[in-house]
C-alpha cells in the first residue's frame, strides 16, 4: 500500500544530501563523425557519410535493398515508400526498415530515435535489418550533451540505439541478431 | 547444474573463473577510455545518495508525473502484494500469454511460479533467462544468467525443448533457434512485463536497457505493458541518466552503452502502462545507517565478475536471487536467518568496492554484516572461542612459537586423507601446501647468520 510505504519512509527521515554539480571538462573529440564511426564498428554497426543529395541513391545502392523483399521507408524523400499498416504486428515480415534518427553520440555510437513520427515503433525491432539516417551536424560528444537536447514533456517513446541487436548469453560468444535487427547502418548526412 | 556440481569439476571452475575475469577485463578497458570515469562514479554515488535522502518526495513526484503521462501507478509493500497486483491486471484484461524481459525484481518476488499456478503462460525473453527458464534453474548471474552453462548443455536443452538437431552446439545457430521460437511468443503475447533500470521523478518516465531488444519487442506489440520496479530505482532528473548510462554498460560488460536504452513516457496510444513500485523490505535498508548505500546499486554485476569467491563458486552457491558481493549484502536484509552465512563468503579483498560504479563500500558492508550476525548469534559458532585462544597465544612470544611448532608437526604427520576429510570442506577440491619444517623466524635467523 502506498500510504504504508511512504509513511515508513518518512518516519526514518534522513538528512538531505545535496545534488552534486556536473563537471565541464568532459571528453571531447576533434572529429566527432570519425569517433562515431569507429564506435559504430565496435558495437557491430556501420556508419557512412553521405551528401544530402546523394542519400536516396546511396540507399538504393545497398546490397541489403537488392536482397530485401519488403522494405519500409519512413524517411521523407527517400526512394522507397511503403504503405502504412494497421497493427504493430503487421511489420513482422519486413526485411529492411529505414527511419530517421535525431541525435548521435560520438562517445558510444548511440543514436537517439524519437518514435513519435513512426506509425508503430515495432518497425524498428521487427525488421530484419535497419538503416537510420542522421544529420551529421546532429552529432554530440557525449551523453550529457545529448540529454541537454532531449525533451520529455509529452507522452511518448524514444530510445538510444547502439548497433544491431546482439547477445553473448551463450558462453560469452557475441552473436549479432538476437531478437531485433541483424544489421544497422547509420547514414550521416552532410548538408551544404 | 548445482553449485556442488560446478565446484566438483575443476576444469569447469577454471573455465567459469576465466569467463568472468574476461568480462572484468573488458570493463577495465572500457572505463579506461573515459578520462572522467572517476568523476562519473563520484557523481553517480552522490546523485543516488541525494535521491535516497529525499526518496518519499521523489516517489510522489514520480507518481504524479507518470500519471500525467497516462501510466497507472501501483504500490506493493511486499512480494505477495506485487504478485497479486500483476495478476489482477492480467486477469482483468483476460491475458493468457505474457512475455517478460529481464527483471531481477520479479525473480525476487517469485512472479513466474505465481502466474503459472494461475494458468498464465509467462515466457522469459532474454536469451540467458530463457535458457535457465527451460533448464528450470534460477539465473546464476544478474547480467549473464546462464554464464554457468556450456554451449553443449544449452544444445542439449534446445534439442529437448526447441527441437534443434542433437549435438548442435554453435552459439550462433542456437541463438537463431531461440530467436525463431521467441518471435512467435512476442507476436502471440497479450501483455509484456519488464523490469526498470531507472525511473525519472521529474518526467515520470522509465528507462529499460537491453542488448537483445527483447524489452522493446515485448512492449511494442501487446497492448499492455507492466513495469515492475524496486522503489530505489529513481533518479531526480532526465539529465542524470547521462551519468548512469555512461557507467552501466561499461561496468557490466565493457560495452560503451547497451544496444537499446529505451525511454517510456506513458503507454502507446490507446494502450495501457502499469508501473508497480515495490518495497519488499527495502525500507529496512533505507532506515539503516550502515547499509543504506546498498540501495544505490544499479545491478551491473561488476562486483560479481571481479569477486574471487563468486568466480570460483558460481551464482548458485549463494542460494539467493542476487548472488555475489552485493547479493550477500541485500539478501541478509531480506531474510537474516536463511542468508546468515553469506557475509562470510568473501575474502574482504575489496575488489568489488574498487569496481562498483556507484561506489558502494561493499567489502566494508560485508564486514559490518558479520558484526551484525555475531550480535544476532548467527555467526559461525566457534569463531569467538578461536579468536580468544589466538589472542591469548599471540600475547606471548614463547607461546606463539610453541603453538606454531605444534601445528606444523601435527599437520606434517597427519595423513592427507584425514586432513582433507569431510570434516574439512576446504580440502574437497584442493590440497594444503607442503608444511615447512621450520618457522619463518627460524629461517630468517639462519639467513642473517650466513
Amino acid at each position: 500500500m502506498k500510504e504504508d510505504i511512504l509513511k515508513r519512509l518518512k518516519q526514518s527521515a534522513v538528512k538531505e544530501i545535496p545534488l552534486p554539480e556536473y563537471g565541464e571538462n568532459w571528453i571531447h573529440y576533434e572529429d566527432k563523425a570519425q569517433q562515431f564511426a569507429s564506435m559504430m564498428e565496435v558495437v557491430g554497426g556501420q556508419a557512412q557519410c553521405v551528401r544530402a543529395e546523394e542519400l536516396a541513391e546511396k540507399i538504393k545502392e545497398q546490397e541489403l535493398i537488392k536482397e530485401s523483399r519488403k522494405v519500409i521507408s519512413l524517411v521523407p524523400g527517400s526512394a522507397v515508400l511503403d504503405e502504412i499498416l494497421s497493427r504493430p504486428h503487421d511489420y513482422e515480415d519486413v526485411d529492411l526498415a529505414i527511419a530517421e534518427a535525431q541525435w548521435g553520440v560520438a562517445e558510444n555510437g548511440a543514436v537517439w530515435v524519437d518514435c513519435q513520427s513512426l506509425p508503430f515503433r515495432s518497425i524498428l525491432f521487427l525488421s530484419q535489418h535497419l538503416i537510420l539516417v542522421l544529420k551529421k551536424n546532429a552529432l554530440v560528444h557525449h551523453m550529457a550533451e545529448a540529454y541537454d537536447k532531449l525533451k520529455f514533456e509529452k507522452q511518448g517513446f524514444g530510445l538510444f540505439i547502439s548497433g544491431p541487436s546482439k547477445t553473448a548469453d551463450i558462453e560469452q560468444a557475441l552473436v549479432i541478431g538476437a531478437h531485433g535487427p541483424r544489421s544497422l547502418i547509420v547514414f550521416l548526412v552532410e548538408e551544404d | 547444474m548445482t553449485a556442488t556440481q560446478l565446484i566438483g569439476d575443476t576444469e569447469r571452475v577454471k573455465w567459469h573463473d576465466k569467463a568472468l575475469w574476461a568480462v572484468r577485463s573488458k570493463r577495465d578497458t572500457a572505463s579506461a577510455g573515459i578520462p572522467e570515469w572517476e568523476e562519473l562514479r563520484e557523481l553517480a554515488a552522490q546523485i543516488k545518495q541525494h535521491t535516497l535522502s529525499k526518496l518519499p518526495d521523489y516517489l510522489q513526484q514520480f507518481e504524479e508525473q507518470a500519471a500525467k503521462m497516462g501510466a497507472v501507478v501501483h504500490w506493493a509493500s511486499n512480494a505477495e502484494e506485487h504478485n497479486v497486483i500483476v495478476h489482477r491486471i492480467l486477469e482483468e484484461n483476460k491475458v493468457r500469454y505474457v512475455v517478460k524481459s529481464k527483471s531481477m525484481l520479479t525473480e525476487e518476488c517469485g512472479l513466474n511460479p505465481y502466474l503459472e499456478k494461475r494458468n498464465i503462460e509467462i515466457t522469459d525473453t532474454d536469451l540467458g533467462e530463457r535458457i535457465v527458464q527451460l533448464a528450470e534453474e534460477p539465473p546464476s548471474h544478474i547480467v549473464l544468467p546462464a554464464i554457468h552453462m556450456k554451449k553443449e548443455d544449452i544444445g542439449e536443452l534446445f534439442h529437448t525443448h526447441l527441437g534443434t538437431p542433437k549435438g548442435l552446439n554453435d552459439a550462433k545457430q542456437l541463438t537463431e533457434a531461440a530467436r525463431q521460437d521467441l518471435r512467435k511468443k512476442f507476436l502471440q503475447a497479450d501483455a509484456g512485463i519488464t523490469g526498470v533500470n531507472f525511473a525519472i521523478a521529474e518526467t515520470g518516465g522509465l528507462v529499460v536497457c537491453t542488448n537483445e531488444g527483447n524489452a522493446d519487442l515485448g512492449t511494442a506489440l501487446p497492448p499492455i505493458h507492466i513495469a515492475c520496479m524496486g522503489m530505489e530505482k529513481l533518479l531526480p532528473r532526465a539529465k542524470d541518466l547521462s551519468v548512469f548510462l555512461r557507467l552501466l554498460a561499461r561496468s557490466a560488460t565493457g560495452q560503451p552503452i547497451t544496444t537499446y536504452s529505451s525511454h517510456f513516457h506513458g503507454p502507446r496510444t490507446n494502450n495501457q502502462l502499469h508501473i508497480v513500485i515495490v518495497d519488499n523490505g527495502r525500507y529496512r535498508l533505507f532506515e539503516s545507517k550502515e547499509f543504506s548505500r546498498a540501495l544505490s546499486c544499479i545491478r551491473c554485476g561488476a562486483c560479481m565478475n571481479t569477486c574471487p569467491v563468486y568466480r570460483r563458486t558460481g551464482g548458485h552457491s549463494y542460494h539467493a536471487t542476487i548472488p555475489g558481493p552485493i547479493g550477500s549484502i541485500l539478501s541478509p536484509n531480506q531474510d537474516g536467518e536463511a542468508y546468515a552465512s553469506l557475509p562470510y563468503r568473501s575474502s574482504l579483498c575489496g575488489s568489488c568496492t574498487d569496481v562498483c560504479p556507484v561506489k558502494i563500500n561493499l567489502h566494508e558492508q560485508l564486514l559490518l554484516w558479520r558484526r551484525e550476525m555475531v550480535k544476532r548469534r548467527r555467526g559461525p559458532g566457534n569463531v569467538g572461542v578461536v579468536v580468544k585462544l589466538v589472542a591469548w597465544g599471540m600475547k606471548s612470544e614463547k607461546l606463539f612459537a610453541f603453538g606454531g611448532y605444534v601445528a606444523r608437526t601435527i599437520m606434517r604427520l597427519t595423513p592427507s586423507f584425514i586432513l582433507n576429510s569431510g570434516l574439512h570442506p576446504w580440502g574437497k577440491q584442493r590440497d594444503l601446501p607442503e608444511i615447512p619444517k621450520e618457522s619463518f623466524r627460524k629461517m630468517y635467523q639462519k639467513r642473517n647468520k650466513q
